[in-house]
């Protein structure tokens, strides 16, 4: 039997208030490539931390080659053979390929030959299908070249062990190819390759064996034979289904809509059709998305993060330009509106980004109450704020939403997430708006809070507000929401109700993870 | 587990709502005004090394400057007229830096007020004085507005850094002026000497207090402290540039139209330094010679900072860098270097910095070791 390259063994990581790692058994053999899959928060990123030196274990052994080492810290972790490429590249834009290159170095140390850097890259390039030019300035690389200059610089730092971050995220088709091609290169090379994704399509495609992550458990290894079915089955296992009855009823969490139910509650109060949008860097991020809100409903978003679901709520909240589309509200335009007119026409607005977009951290909670009441009458006085009446209105909210607060002339940045988002909520509320998007309420907080925070979702959708909410974790939106959009590539792959049967669970997970997708609630619809 | 809903649930009485008050903590008062004051004592230890080093009595030397500055009626009133500019100056700076938005620019601004001025007050010397001095006022506000307009466009269009493209236009400024005054502007009865003809007395500023030179000047810097005061701590758009000073994305989120804020913010610095500038030259110099200031843009900088923007405090530590300021003149006469004045506003602002990022740090420690509530 081989001796395998990397094993991890029972790792365990723990950190305040969650544990990342469970007993997370892991291994790869030289000259295979082993896939590592899990949805957002399953303990992927924590796994390859302990991997690559950065974190200790809390429990377990990491063997390579089957003697037992110990990682001291990341440099440590490069020496024994590692090396990792992630998902955001770590180059220097102004900077040629062999100096990029050469700055990992640690010998030798005092003499640079880059000549011959030069000369060994186009040679292992060329071995290794990975051609770049060394003498090419990064910045005018594509995204898929400066990848594989990632991929030679630990290449050339005498990695043999190689693991790779989503590397397909922001890659073309095309290059997408050619990595697979390198890759498969590499492990008949003997390498040993850690692939890690969620996307099912590229995983069966490339992958020999494939270890999926779920809840910081190492749930399952399979070895990858093409047969039908195979895909559905790793969906199934990324997902997980068994207990999730169980643990929704102990959080007090039920259906607010029964399953049943197709149509929407009441009349449609934002409508939003053929968004797109082309964020700064001039990708696409979102693709024609079209959809209905209707008044009473919680639709929730869901899909791994990244897939255009953040910028979906800001173009709805007035914050980006759009490339093509109209959205309305009962009718009424808001393309075009900013913020400001936006959230005055009755469009509250959470932002994932607690501190940073929805808060300020710099300032107290006074300043932060006023940051999207500032402008409404009962807050000012002609040019000048009523300083007093924010006071109150502050004061009132502090109370009705049980924010624990030391003293409320503090800067935000010292309260808790519950209570950031506990403020964001009373502020956001306080006008009782039609429309309620809130982008990952829950992130970060403690199940006391998030109850709270659904709580709160579930009056205001009473009350007769239509939410919008986008979710990364499936259980929770299966719990709150009456209706399920899911998300990919900046487009709607999906919609289906928030039944938890396998067989929607497993279309939601195939969706999620970019499977080929038809809508099952607006078929014949149009 | 079971979770207490009622707990969330909004109950139909309202429980009494406790109001919020500023609180009072003598703690963080002693932290930020003992950094303060070991500050500058210690700016006064340091540069006491060089004066000892080259043979002088630093504790003799430090005596001589205060009474200087606040010895006699004379030194007191020279205090003030420093402290005019400083005060300006000061608070244009202040408005720009509330929204973070770093203005090195204000001697640039000043001089660009004091051509605008000049201008005004060569080209019209037969204008009687309550024509003349709203027109000068107008001109040196304007000028100053313009020449911090270019930073301003440079940065909310392009987002160049402003640090730097203030701080050139300073030299353009100055060169600007001396062009002036060694070419169109000098005075043809004046021996050749680089300076312009004097001004017609209609364009002084008057002296308020008899025998001193305290001017006119003195009202502008009190109602622009008051207005000032008003617009940066009460208004609307003063709660816009402290966010946005803060977090842009937050600035935007909340609908606040940010490059045109950072477009205003700059138009009101440069137009207080271009009134510094006015009355200065309307009030001190009554005709425009080459360094009419002697880097007041600079020192304004760090009153304004000492003052952390506070517009009243900005007043008082104009007063006390004005007593330094016109100390140094003192200093020539006892054949010191005026140069130790601004070797000692230098180590002060130094000092000050250090002690502040220190102080915010025992603070921000304290607030933590106090536990917010429930994290």
């Amino acid at each position: 039997m081989t001796i395998p390259a990397v094993r991890l063994i029972n790792i365990t990581k723990r950190f305040p208030g969650v544990i990342a790692n469970y007993r997370v058994n892991f291994e790869v053999l030289p000259g295979e490539i082993h896939a590592l899959l899990g949805e957002n928060g399953a303990g992927k990123s924590t796994l390859m931390n302990i991997l690559t030196g950065l974190y200790k274990p809390d429990e377990g052994e990491i063997e390579l080659g089957g003697q037992r080492v110990e990682f001291k810290g990341p440099a440590d972790a490069i020496e024994q053979g590692i090396g990792v490429v992630f998902q955001h590249f770590k180059l220097v834009p102004n900077q040629t390929v062999a100096e990029n290159i050469a700055l990992g170095m640690r010998r030798p140390r005092f003499r640079l030959d880059l000549k011959k850097v030069e000369h060994d890259l186009t040679s292992l390039g060329q071995k290794m299908n990975l051609q770049v030019k060394p003498s090419a300035v990064v910045k005018t690389l594509s995204v898929g070249e400066q990848q594989r200059v990632e991929i030679l610089k630990v290449l050339y730092l005498g990695a043999k062990i190689l693991a790779l971050d989503e590397p397909t995220a922001s890659l073309t088709p095309q290059e997408t190819q050619g990595l697979f091609v390198a890759l498969r290169g590499l492990a008949a090379e003997g390498y040993a390759i850690i692939f890690i994704s969620h996307k099912l399509e590229e995983v069966t495609s490339l992958a020999s064996r494939a270890t999926i992550l779920r809840k910081g458990q190492s749930v399952a290894t399979l070895d990858l034979t093409g047969q039908p079915g195979e895909k559905e089955k790793l969906a199934r296992l990324m997902i997980g289904r068994e207990t999730d009855a169980e643990t929704s009823s102990e959080l007090g969490l039920t259906t607010l809509v029964g399953p049943s139910q197709v149509q929407m509650s009441g009349p449609v109060v934002l409508e939003a059709k053929d968004l797109s949008v082309v964020n700064a860097a001039g990708q696409q991020v979102l693709h024609n998305v079209s959809f209905d809100l209707a008044q009473g409903e919680i639709v929730a978003i869901v899909g791994v993060a990244g897939n255009g679901q953040r910028e979906l709520t800001e173009t709805l909240a007035g914050l980006h330009r759009l490339k093509t589309g109209t959205f309305r509200l009962s009718g009424q335009k808001l393309d075009g509106c900013d913020p400001r007119e936006i959230s005055q026409k009755g469009v509250a607005f959470v932002p994932e980004d607690r501190l940073g977009m929805g808060l300020v951290a710099g300032l107290d909670l006074e300043d932060n109450y006023l940051l999207r009441k500032y402008w409404e009458p009962q807050m000012r006085r002609g040019p000048f704020l009523r300083r007093k009446q924010a006071g109150v209105d502050l004061a009132a909210a502090i109370t009705h939403y049980e924010i624990k607060v030391g003293d409320a002339y503090a800067p935000a940045r010292l309260m808790s997430g519950g209570n950031l988002q506990k403020l964001l909520l009373a502020r956001e509320l306080a006008s009782q708006p039609r429309v309620l998007i809130v982008a990952n309420p829950t992130r970060g907080l403690d199940i006391g809070a998030s109850a709270y925070v659904h709580e709160r979702l579930r009056e205001a959708c009473q009350r007769g507000a239509a939410v919008l909410l986008i979710l990364e974790d499936l259980d929770e939106a299966l719990a709150l929401a009456s209706r399920l959009l899911v998300m990919y590539e900046g487009r709607i792959v999906g919609e289906c109700l928030p039944v938890r049967s396998n067989e929607n669970l497993q279309k939601i997970g195939l969706w999620m993870a970019g499977a080929k997708a038809v809508s099952t609630v607006k078929e014949g619809d149009s | 587990m079971s979770l207490k809903q009622e707990s969330v649930v909004i109950s139909p009485v309202a429980p009494p709502i406790t109001p919020l008050k500023h609180k009072f903590d003598p703690v963080a008062l002693l932290i930020n005004g003992g950094s303060l004051t070991v500050a500058i004592l210690l700016a006064l230890v340091v540069i006491s090394i060089p004066l000892i080093i080259t043979g002088k009595d630093p504790l003799y030397i430090y005596g001589q400057m205060y009474q200087a500055a606040w010895g006699d009626s004379y030194g007191q009133s020279e205090t003030i007229v420093k402290a005019i500019p400083l005060t300006l100056l000061g608070l244009g700076v202040a408005v720009a830096f509330k929204a973070r938005l770093w203005n090195i620019g204000a001697e640039g601004q000043f001089y660009a007020g004091v051509l605008g001025a000049t201008a005004v007050a060569l080209s019209f010397p037969d204008w009687p004085g309550w024509l003349v001095i709203p027109a000068m006022v107008l001109a040196a506000m304007l000028g100053g507005a313009l020449w911090a307009l270019v930073p301003a466009l440079l940065k909310s269009r392009l987002e160049v850094n402003e640090i730097i493209t203030t701080l050139m236009l300073n030299y353009v400024a100055i060169s600007l002026t001396n062009y002036f005054i060694y070419g169109p502007w000098k005075d043809p009865k004046g021996f050749n000497f680089p300076k312009t003809p004097p001004f017609s007395e209609a364009t002084y500023l008057p002296v308020l207090l008899e025998n001193t030179r305290i001017h006119f000047g003195l009202v502008f810097a009190l109602v622009a402290m008051l207005l000032v005061w008003l617009v940066l701590g009460k208004s609307l758009w003063g709660f816009e540039l402290k966010v946005q000073g803060e977090s842009t994305g937050a600035a935007r989120y909340a609908g606040m139209r940010v490059a045109g804020n950072i477009i205003g913010a700059f138009l009101i610095s440069g137009a207080l330094a271009g009134l510094a500038g006015m009355s200065e030259v309307s009030g001190i110099g009554h005709r425009l010679e080459p360094n009419l200031s002697p880097g007041y843009g600079y020192t304004a900088i760090i009153v304004a900072w000492l003052a952390r923007l506070n517009p009243w405090i900005i007043g008082l530590v104009a007063i006390m860098f004005g007593g330094l300021v016109s100390s140094g003149y003192t200093m020539q006469r006892l054949g010191i270097s005026s140069g130790l004045v601004t070797l000692l506003q230098g180590a002060i602002l130094f000092f000050v910095l250090a002690s502040e990022a220190l102080s915010r740090r025992l603070l921000y420690v304290r607030a933590l070791r106090r536990g917010n509530p429930e994290t």
